[in-house]
């Protein structure tokens, strides 16, 4: 059954594959907000359609790539990153952007999101971090706070979670921020900055996990999950990310790191063309 | 001061001024002169009318150098007046200024004893003893200089402010201005017109404000606040927290931000007649020339911004929410306090109707209505139904010169009263005016010559303010009841709209800026300055001064004239670059001190460092202000506190009470509140019993347990301790100590079965006179019923101290 | 600048036009996950007591009049279930 002619004066519905809409995520998930956000951010930036591509990964957050109305790609685990590059290298007129998951991204991924970040590759990565492996029932992942229970540790969580802004920032990127679902405004303001600059930007969205991650933990609802968020959230711009572990008092969110640097697309282009200058003045 | 000249006998003059008929016409003066002449070391002693003035003075100089004087005492009006006078004059004749003692025989003998002529005589005589005492142990010193910051701190962006900073600022000093509004400008920007020539308010301030913004000696911090101010003259350090705006310098104040919010509430600046959003200017003509965002209102709370449609609007991206309070520390020489004031709230005086009727206004919404560019577009409009009233009233005092409201006269109301009567006969000449007074102040240039036009345009002056006011509830038009006290007869007038002249009043939070500058204020709640005649800008802790009606309620062109004084005053002190720090500090004893560290433990300025491993004491003298707690505090004799040792104060005890102890009460008064109140007093001519004999110290601290036990061990009748306001210590917290001390004498006195009635403590401002002398007159009343076996207990009691 | 409360009703309180609100609501898109009532800042939605397709009681306007147009529910709904329009017609007094 089809609820799609519902959203028709929605003014984001066009940037949505109708047909395929109600999406499956859980109610209070923080995907739908990084699918609003996105399509937000896409739409102030009047974004040519046929520019951008949107590469997921596998988990609840990889079925975004069907919801979105542009070319996009659900490739296997742990390989967005990997696909993406080869898109935008390909064609560097995209605009190419992976949406994935903690799981995905920094688990069976992390050696791909490792290396990307280090040659800056012309990526934008934004990730929704659940702290768990949410689609195949809530096992834990590289995200998973200590202590906490998923069904792979109920016990307890005995290993210390990444974390990622840091991982990003200590691996190269140039623009590295870190939001909860709760700050609309300013991950979508966070994703415009990421869509106008070059270079491998990381945006890390904190998101509830209503009915696995947060229940397992009891959390309460989601807008239990939400207050807490609002309770314990700090903005500091241009804080040290290594500085900025999440912890239960505090999630410090912000934009951490904003700087300049080549991408690797563009110094490729750069060496091809010298490289080749120079052929073609040995040759005559 | 050779070693040769400290070995000599002291060779005292002795000089008793008649001060005209001030002294002499209560107290004998020839009779205290030849008094004098008999005590121990004295070498002349004379009579004069004015000793004071410039004759006065050669008499004393002349005096040292043919009878080689190396002491010399003054028995005339407070040492809080000229003091330093007859010190400067004892050092032009080459005499060490600290060789020098006042005997305060005017504001607290000639002055409070007037009925009692023989008493004076004899109480002058006892002072003079004392003085003669205490003179002849002085040691000479030389004085410590400390440099000056040639930086001011001016509080308060209204006129007087404003007024202040560009006069340091262009003389070469660097001025910080800081108010706590988000913008500068105050009273004086919110009203229309100026008395007496009827100028544009905000057009003669603009400039200045603008002035205030560019000038490259003037760091403006609005939307900031005084958090803490330490040091001491010369030397302050100022804690202030500029809280922010969550608008950038980006911003070029476009106004499309303000379209878009979409909070509304009632401006501030209009007093409630007219809107404004969240994010807003304070008015057009604001100086820092920016928005700010009334984050109270603002729908984005707790960190989630809910709504961005500001952030949105603004091209320059000059908003920033995340904005945090910035706080500063800023070095300043001098200080000037311009925090002004708030008008009175007339909601109390039901009888009016003020917020139960829509057209009864107070004369701040009436400039804020004929005012141009207000929320009416300069249309005198009635709230009920927008026209322009028919008639309308003024009615004068509220708030002021009355129980109900504030007990002073607010000095401007009559003359803005004037003003407005002529506004409105210049732009509606039929309407018809009353004015209900009590009495017209119309006192200064000009102001005459308004009043008469007022009256010759045809306003109706009524001396009698209405009783009551009634509304009619169908036109809205008010029903003012009273009596006409010159016709002696009632009157029942129904007007369109009333006006009531509200008085002014000091900023509410102005007991927070008197704590944190140490000032003390009168008891209408301004700032008191040091002496009301002769020093009217300069507050009593040094290096602070007053300005504008913080001091107290006054006009702009008297505001601007104060801010003008106060800045040569702050300006003198800069330009000297120096200044010397009174030799009151403590000297350590090493021999004797015993490193128990009580000394440093009450010290209100942490000057005090105690080195157990090298087994020394360190007296910072530039942080010392020399209340001599520290004194009081030490049981070994360790530190001997320079000109207040305890040998002088015990010779002044001893010498008040070699006659008739029994019937004499020992008053030890701090030089800042008590002593001045006590001054106070005399000003006043309040009248008391003559038993009261006052030792001046610094601070109440300084008052050791040991004067007041040997005191009682001499059979004196009574002693009190009397300082500063718990909270209001002029050294911050000393007399917290002084409080411990007495409470602690009370206890030792109950278990020695003496009268504890016999030793008092009393806190009394430098404008509590009142307060000083119903404590004498109480204490008195506790003496008639001494009888002489307490006496004797008492002294044996505490023999030996 | 003076403390007490301004307790008049401002004489441009008609003149200042704010825009007028139109709350949207797709009933059978909601998840019941209640993010637009609780963060909405003027509180101009409550939980409708009538159940939807999901089983889940969704939104419903509590006061259109308290509605600022912010757009936070809009933004916030995770599932495009609610969003805001302006009035084009008459506009309202102050929003307060």
């Amino acid at each position: 059954m089809s609820e799609s002619n519902l959203m028709m004066h929605h003014y984001l519905a066009k940037y949505l594959r109708q047909e395929r809409m109600p999406h499956i995520w859980c109610e209070g998930c923080g995907n739908g907000i990084l699918l609003n956000c996105f399509l937000q951010a896409i739409n102030e930036l009047n974004v040519d359609l046929n520019k951008i591509v949107v590469v997921s990964g596998i988990g609840c957050i990889g079925r975004v790539s069907g919801y979105i109305n542009v070319d996009s790609f659900h490739t296997t685990h742990g390989r967005a990153i990997a696909f993406a590059t080869g898109v935008k290298l390909a064609n560097p007129e995209l605009e190419v952007v992976v949406i994935s998951g903690d799981g995905d991204l920094f688990a069976i991924g992390g050696n791909h999101f490792i290396h990307a970040a280090r040659r800056n590759v012309d990526i934008k990565v934004i990730c929704a971090n659940n702290f768990n492996y949410g689609m195949t029932g809530g096992q834990y992942g590289p995200t998973t706070p200590l202590d906490a229970w998923t069904t792979t540790t109920p016990y307890g969580n005995i290993e210390h979670p990444f974390n990622l802004a840091h991982l990003a920032a200590a691996a190269g990127a140039v623009y590295v921020a870190r939001w909860t679902s709760l700050h609309v405004r300013r991950l979508k303001a966070s994703i415009i900055k990421a869509l106008q600059k070059e270079g491998f930007s990381f945006i890390e969205m904190i998101s509830p996990c209503p009915e696995i991650f947060d229940r397992y933990n009891k959390m309460g609802t989601a807008v239990d999950v939400m207050k807490w968020f609002r309770l314990v959230s700090q903005v500091r711009h241009g804080c040290d990310p290594a500085k900025a572990e999440i912890t239960e008092n505090e999630i410090l969110v912000g934009e951490f790191v904003d700087i300049e640097k080549p991408s690797y697309g563009r110094l490729l282009r750069e060496m091809t063309s010298r490289v080749q200058d120079k052929l073609k003045r040995e040759e005559s | 001061m050779t070693e040769k000249e400290a070995e000599e006998a002291p060779r005292i003059g002795v000089y008793v001024c008649h001060c005209g008929l001030n002294i002499a016409g209560t107290v004998n003066c020839e009779a205290v002169a030849r008094f004098a002449a008999t005590l121990p070391n004295v070498a002349i002693s004379k009579d004069d009318r004015y000793t004071c003035s410039d004759q006065g003075q050669e008499l004393i100089k002349n005096d040292i150098k043919e009878h080689n004087l190396n002491r010399v005492v003054v028995a005339s009006c407070s040492p809080r007046l000229h003091e330093s006078t007859f010190r400067k004059a004892c050092e032009d004749a080459g005499l060490n200024k600290y060789l020098f003692e006042m005997a305060n025989i005017r504001e607290q003998c000639s002055w409070v004893h007037i009925h009692d002529k023989e008493a004076a005589t004899e109480k002058a005589k006892d002072l003079v003893r004392a003085a003669v005492a205490k003179v002849a142990l002085l040691e000479p010193a030389i004085e410590t200089e400390v440099p000056i910051t040639r930086n001011a701190l001016v509080i308060g962006g209204g006129v007087a402010g404003i007024q202040s900073a560009l006069d340091l600022a262009d003389t070469g000093y660097k001025v910080y201005l800081v108010e706590k509004e988000p913008s500068i400008g105050g009273r004086m920007a919110q009203i229309d017109k100026t008395f007496p020539t009827m100028d544009c308010s905000i057009c003669i301030l603009a400039p200045k404000m603008s002035d205030v913004g560019h000038h490259p000696n003037i760091v403006l911090l609005a939307n900031s606040e005084v958090q803490e101010v330490k040091g001491y003259i010369g030397n302050f350090k100022a804690k202030v927290l500029k809280k922010p705006r969550y608008v950038t310098d980006e911003c070029s104040a476009c106004n499309d931000c303000t379209e878009v919010c979409p909070v509304t509430v009632p401006n501030e600046f209009d007093i409630g007649l007219a809107t404004r959003r969240a994010i807003y200017t304070p008015f057009a003509q604001a100086v820092p020339s920016t928005y700010i965002i009334d984050r109270g209102i603002c729908l984005n709370k707790e960190g989630i911004m809910a709504c961005d449609k500001c952030i949105q609007a603004c091209e320059r991206k000059a908003i920033d929410f995340d904005m945090e309070p910035e706080p500063l520390e800023l070095e300043v020489g001098t200080i000037i306090v311009a925090t002004g004031a708030e008008v009175y709230d007339p909601s109390s005086l039901t009888n009016y109707g003020y917020t139960r009727y829509q057209n009864v206004i107070t004369s701040l919404e009436f400039e804020r209505l004929i005012n141009a560019g207000g929320p009416s577009g300069g249309n005198l409009i009635r709230p009920s139904d927008r026209k322009i009233p028919e008639s309308v009233a003024f009615i004068q005092c509220v708030g002021s010169r009355s129980e109900r409201g504030n007990p002073y006269c607010s000095n401007v109301c009559c003359m803005n009263t004037i003003k407005d009567s002529l506004l409105i006969k210049e732009h509606w000449p039929d309407v018809e005016i009353h004015v209900f007074y009590v009495d017209i102040r119309a006192f200064g240039k000009g102001f005459e010559d308004l009043y008469t036009r007022a009256k010759e345009e045809g306003v109706i002056f009524t001396r009698g303010l209405p009783a009551e006011i009634v509304e009619d509830r169908k036109t809205h038009n008010l029903w003012l009841i009273g009596e006409n006290t010159l016709q002696k007869e009632l009157y029942k007038i129904n007007v369109g709209m009333t006006i009531l002249s509200i008085g002014i009043q000091p900023c509410h939070d102005s007991d927070t800026i008197q704590r944190l500058c140490t000032l003390s204020r009168t008891l209408d709640g301004f700032f008191m300055e040091a002496h009301p005649k002769l020093r009217p800008v300069d507050a009593p802790t040094g290096g602070i001064f007053l300005a504008g009606c913080a001091e107290s309620p006054k006009d702009i062109k008297d505001s601007v004239t104060q801010a003008s004084a106060a800045a040569a005053r702050a300006g003198i002190l800069m330009a000297q670059g120096k200044v010397s720090v009174e030799a009151i500090t403590p000297k350590t004893i090493p021999e004797n001190c015993q490193l128990c560290g009580l000394c440093a433990r009450v010290c209100p300025y942490n000057a005090i460092a105690v080195d157990k491993e090298r087994k020394l004491v360190e007296v910072a003298e530039a942080a010392c202000a020399g209340c001599g707690t520290c004194g009081a505090e030490c049981q070994f004799e360790a530190l001997h506190m320079r000109h207040f040792t305890d040998a002088q104060i015990m010779s002044q005890i001893d010498a008040l009470v070699e006659e008739a102890p029994d019937e004499k009460i020992i008053a030890f008064c701090c030089n800042w509140c008590a002593y001045a109140g006590a001054d106070f007093a005399g000003v006043s001519r309040m009248q008391y019993p003559p038993n009261v004999r006052i030792i001046r110290t610094m601070c109440s601290g300084r008052v050791s347990p040991k004067f007041v036990e040997h005191a009682l061990s001499r059979g004196v009748g009574a002693v009190l301790v009397a300082g500063c306001h718990p909270g209001d210590c002029h050294y911050i917290n000393a007399n917290i100590q002084t409080r411990k001390r007495v409470e602690k004498l009370w206890k030792k006195m109950d278990r020695l079965g003496v009268d504890k009635n016999r030793l008092q403590l009393l806190w009394a401002s430098a404008a509590e006179g009142e307060k000083v002398a119903s404590k004498a007159k109480e204490m008195q009343a506790t003496l008639k019923k001494l009888t002489p076996e307490e006496v004797e207990k008492g002294k044996q009691a505490f023999a030996g101290s | 600048m003076v403390p007490r409360k301004l307790w008049r009703r401002p004489l441009d309180s008609e003149q200042i036009k704010l825009p007028k609100a139109e709350i949207h609501i797709i009933p059978d898109l909601c998840k019941g996950c209640d993010f637009c009532i609780e963060f909405c800042p003027r509180k101009a939605l409550e939980e409708s007591d009538k159940l939807n397709k999901r089983g889940v009681y969704p939104p419903k306007v509590a006061d259109e009049s308290k509605c600022t147009l912010c757009g936070f529910c809009t933004a916030i709904c995770p599932d495009f279930a609610i969003f805001t329009t302006e009035k084009k017609e008459e506009t309202s007094r102050n929003g307060r």
